[in-house]
């Protein structure tokens, strides 16, 4: 039996054994799917050309009104003590908000137009757990886990279906947040590209290892077995594929931009090395986290303010330079903001509405969304303005030229961050 | 070789009558005592298995249950910073050497308690206790990263461990007081009239209900039961009434001068409790949630019970469900089941904090975990990059692949962009011409190696690697014992001993193919191979590399 004729096999009794299971099954390997796709079907004209966004994640629930402050809203002040910004803090934005004061680089940038600040947002009935609230933010959808795929995953489907390359999503970062959860375009994720490598001693047991990732799955004993054992070849085969290019990118990627010294530079640098290299990564994810600040929440956040500003300011300076630079965006995100009063031990508890911050070259740059009511609160939390969605949504639509419903299953109101 | 579990359960079968059929349609053989030794313990050993079968499930279940090693637990001391006092008397040169010295201390001291737990997981006197104690490590969370002292955080391990098999009653009212859980969860600051909701949230939504059974208000009430609930500068628990909200609250409908045992006495009165905990632990041992009704059933069987895990668990593990096709062999091993079941497979005496170490570098630090949920089990541990790593560690555990050639990025820089990524048989590198300059090189490598960070890891790795630490294998004299000459025979008892599922016919068949194609490179025929001298061993080593490698052993 040749190899073809074996492909054709194992797809056929992967096709039976799909039946067979149900919805129980994980999906097959891209190996399998990559078999179907090569040559003439790779598309060249894919929706939103080369493009690329950077989801920048802020882990715990970043406080929003230490981020933009409202020191012109005197109830700010009432409610906040050890965790107030002062008005002479804070670098103005307008006469009722200011960013933090360690946003420096954020504030210079905002000054060129090249940031965009959406204020407010959340969504209805909101979810004060950070594991369930994060759910909803990473499908894009109330229902969390239950109704599928993370909303990253979503938009391969809809918008790259046929892209099969595993860099199309790649996480800089131990865990890849649910958001790429996907069974089609599963992502790539890698802590430090230096030992992103399977360490062979020598070439034929290279040769046996990148084998294993093609082994047939008959005759095995468990159903459930199988269907992990092709999920896991999937993973160890796009693996195999990326390593070698991912290393290189990033080892060859020079650049006169110091990054900061910290985990969120280096990813941010990682992330500038797979655009400059073109890859063909549309969705680069990092994260920063610590934000669930409930005790002396003064000093550790501002500190979080210092290393996001230092990173997102060396990025977007690198990006000014480079032709690249103009095929990406950034957006910054948490689970929730926390609540408006302190509580009693000058830090805040988990609240709802915050602002989005994204960023690129070809943003529209300024305030979008409402600023929350700080007296119209909802159970003592900021209610949101603007659905989060309606951010997704405008990525989706203006950025990438996708139909947002045919991910988020809803139609959203299009915010003007983004020129249409 | 026995063990001390096979050798027990050898001499019980000896006293008893075998029972047939006790567990429903299933006809005990190797494979269901080996999915039992995989989720109940770090693996099965040598031996254990043919043990099992000869005892039957019952009598095997009953020794995991209820048989207890009498280990002695590391020396422990509240160990306290020293005070604004002791500085104040001395040189600037001292305070920084007094500073040292208790920081030192403290890493010592947690160091020793890690090494002591996974030396208990890798030994398997206790395996079953140990499963279950890092259950609840999971479950009922604290991070050394947040506590940032290593008495409470040890003294909380101790408290898991003694209760692990005992009963969930009990691991809820005394994690409710457990010093190091109430530092993670900023209860210290948790005031009458200032509440801070952080442990109470927690309590409700990850500790034992289940996001939906409760309220805001719950939420807000709870926090004022558990105001004045704090941990002492010594590490200890401590109430101070001051502190406490004594009026009247309501939480999930009960109205009272509720404290912080008043409130875990009506949370274990909630019917989604023992749901939530019954999902949790089956989750946890099966790695699929259990169906509705069965939940009902498991959820009947705490509350009847008064939460007790030992019959639990004996009914689980006496379940056909338990053993049905969507569970068996279907459950990704996590770091510390890879790196601890690898180091009983293999038996090369790595020294513990190896072991801790090389979990820890693919994600799963004991004592550390990421939040408050524990860890997330399943497929979430291996991602690309993951499951190359546990790869080199397996390389790094058989003493084939070295630290420095796991960051060694020499085959970036000698090669051009379009050359296949493979050295030579000779392990050089061959091919197109650098297209870096020197300096570009240069400042690669320096950057790459930068990007090395979590460096405990690496460095207790290379540590150990210093000291002179090799592993203590000889699969060559272990065949020899066992009688196994050919190819087929070889691969076949390399795969059985060093996977913990059936492998299936194609990849016996490759790894076959790698194990003669090696064979006839050294002139030897078929069924001598053993006899072919030191170059042997080496090639061995790299067929378990290879093995421990695949996707099979990343599940049990």
């Amino acid at each position: 039996m040749n190899h073809d004729q074996q492909g054709i096999d194992r797809r056929a009794l992967l096709a039976g054994s799909l039946g067979a299971l149900g919805g129980m099954i994980v999906l097959g390997s891209r190996a399998q799917a990559r078999v179907r796709l090569s040559g003439p079907l790779e598309e060249r004209s894919a929706p939103g050309g080369t493009r690329t966004l950077v989801l920048l994640q802020l882990t715990g629930g970043n406080d929003g009104l230490s981020m933009v402050v409202p020191f012109g809203d005197d109830v700010y002040g009432a409610s906040r003590a050890a965790t107030r910004i002062g008005a002479n803090e804070v670098l103005k934005l307008d006469g009722y908000r200011g960013l933090h004061p360690a946003l420096k680089g954020l504030r210079a940038l905002y000054g060129e137009g090249r940031v965009a600040l959406v204020e407010g947002c959340g969504y209805p009935n909101p979810i004060r757990s950070h594991f369930q609230s994060f759910e909803v933010w990473h499908t894009g959808n109330l229902g969390g886990r239950n109704s599928g795929d993370g909303w990253v995953g979503k938009l391969c489907d809809a918008a790259w279906p046929k892209d099969k390359s595993p860099e199309l999503v790649v996480h800089v970062g131990a865990t890849a947040p649910y958001a790429l959860y996907s069974m089609s375009h599963p992502p790539l994720a890698f802590r430090t590209p230096a030992t992103y490598r399977w360490v062979g001693v020598e070439s034929d047991d290279l040769k046996a290892y990148r084998k294993a990732a093609e082994a047939d799955m008959r005759k095995l004993e468990s159903s459930g077995q199988e269907a992990m054992l092709r999920r896991l070849r999937g993973i160890l085969d796009d693996a195999n594929e990326s390593s070698a290019k991912v290393r290189r990118a990033v080892g060859r990627f020079t650049t006169t931009i110091p990054y900061p010294d910290d985990d969120l530079g280096e990813a941010m640098r990682v992330a500038a090395s797979l655009v400059d290299a073109r890859l063909g990564s549309r969705v680069v994810s990092v994260e920063l986290s610590g934000f669930d600040t409930h005790e002396n929440q003064r000093g550790p956040h501002d500190t979080l303010m210092r290393r996001l500003d230092a990173s997102l300011a060396a990025f977007m300076a690198d990006m000014k330079a480079r032709s690249a630079g103009d095929e990406v965006i950034v957006a910054v995100f948490s689970e929730f903001g926390r609540r408006v009063k302190e509580n009693g031990s000058r830090g805040t508890d988990h609240g709802v509405a915050a602002p989005m911050i994204v960023l690129g070259n070809k943003v529209k740059g300024g305030l979008h969304g409402k600023h929350p009511s700080l007296t119209e609160l909802d159970s003592g939390d900021l209610a949101s303005t603007t659905d989060f969605r309606s951010v997704y949504g405008t990525i989706i639509d203006r950025w990438f030229g996708v139909d947002h419903t045919l991910v988020l299953g809803a139609k959203y109101p299009t915010l003007e961050f983004l020129p249409a | 070789m026995l063990n001390s579990l096979a050798l027990a359960l050898l001499i019980a079968v000896g006293a008893s009558t075998p029972v047939s059929d006790p567990i429903p349609g299933v006809t005990w053989n190797a494979r269901h005592v080996e999915h039992l030794l995989n989720r109940a313990t770090f693996g099965a050993r040598p031996g254990e298995i043919e043990a099992g079968v000869a005892a039957g499930p019952e009598l095997l279940i009953d020794r995991l249950l209820n048989e207890r090693a009498d280990i002695e637990e590391p020396f422990i001391e509240p160990l306290t910073e020293p005070s604004a006092r002791a500085y104040k008397e001395l040189s600037t040169d001292e305070q920084k050497l007094l500073k040292r010295d208790y920081a030192e201390r403290e890493r010592r001291q947690q160091l020793e308690c890690i090494g002591w737990w996974v030396d208990r997981m890798v030994k398997g006197d206790d395996p079953l206790l140990d499963r279950m104690t890092l259950f609840w490590h999971g479950l009922l969370t604290s991070s050394t990263e947040q506590v940032n002292r290593s008495y409470p955080m040890v003294e909380q391990h101790r408290f898991l461990r003694r209760n692990a098999l005992g009963s969930y009653s009990d691991l809820l009212y005394g994690i409710a007081k457990d010093p190091a859980m109430l530092l993670f969860l900023n209860n210290n600051s948790n005031r009458k009239g200032n509440p801070n909701e952080n442990f109470a949230r927690e309590l409700l939504e990850l500790f034992s209900l289940g996001i939906g059974n409760y309220t805001e208000t719950d939420i807000k009430e709870a926090a004022r039961a558990l105001t004045g609930r704090g941990s002492s500068r010594d590490g200890k628990f401590e109430f101070r009434a001051g502190q406490h909200d004594g009026g009247v609250k309501t939480v999930l409908g009960t109205t009272g001068k509720l404290d912080g045992d008043g409130l875990v006495k009506v949370i274990l009165q909630q019917e989604a409790c023992p749901r939530y905990i019954a999902r949790r632990i089956i989750t946890y041992l099966e790695g699929v949630a259990p169906e509705t009704a069965r939940l009902d059933d498991y959820a009947a069987c705490l509350r009847a019970n008064e939460f007790q895990i030992k019959p639990f668990l004996r009914k689980l593990f006496l379940d056909p469900e338990f053993y049905r096709d969507e569970v068996i062999g279907a459950r990704v091993q996590g770091p510390i089941d890879y790196m601890v079941g690898m180091t009983r497979r293999l038996g090369n005496q790595a020294p513990p904090l190896v072991v801790a170490s090389g979990a820890a570098l693919l994600g799963q630090r004991v004592l550390a975990p990421p939040n408050v949920k524990g860890w997330d089990e399943g497929l979430s541990w291996i991602s690309t990059s993951t499951f190359m790593q546990r790869g080199n560690l397996a390389g790094l555990m058989l003493g084939i692949v070295r630290i420095d050639d796991v960051l060694n990025q020499a085959d970036l820089l000698a090669r051009n962009n379009d050359a296949p990524m493979e050295p030579a048989s000779d392990g050089s590198m061959q091919g197109g011409e650098p297209m870096m300059t020197s300096e570009q090189k240069e400042a690669m490598a320096k950057r790459l190696r930068s990007g090395v960070k979590g460096g405990f890891a690496y460095d207790a790795l290379r540590r150990a690697q210093e000291a002179g630490w090799t592993p203590s294998i000889n699969f060559t004299a272990r065949l020899q014992r066992q009688g196994v000459t050919s190819d087929a025979a070889i691969v076949d008892r390399m795969l059985d001993d060093l996977l913990a599922i059936h492998a299936g016919e194609e990849t016996r068949a490759q790894m076959l193919a790698f194990l003669t194609n090696e064979r006839v490179q050294l002139s030897v025929r078929d069924g001598k191979l053993l006899e072919g001298g030191p170059a042997v061993e080496r090639i061995l080593r790299r067929l378990a590399h290879v093995i421990l490698s695949l996707p099979e052993a990343q599940l049990m």
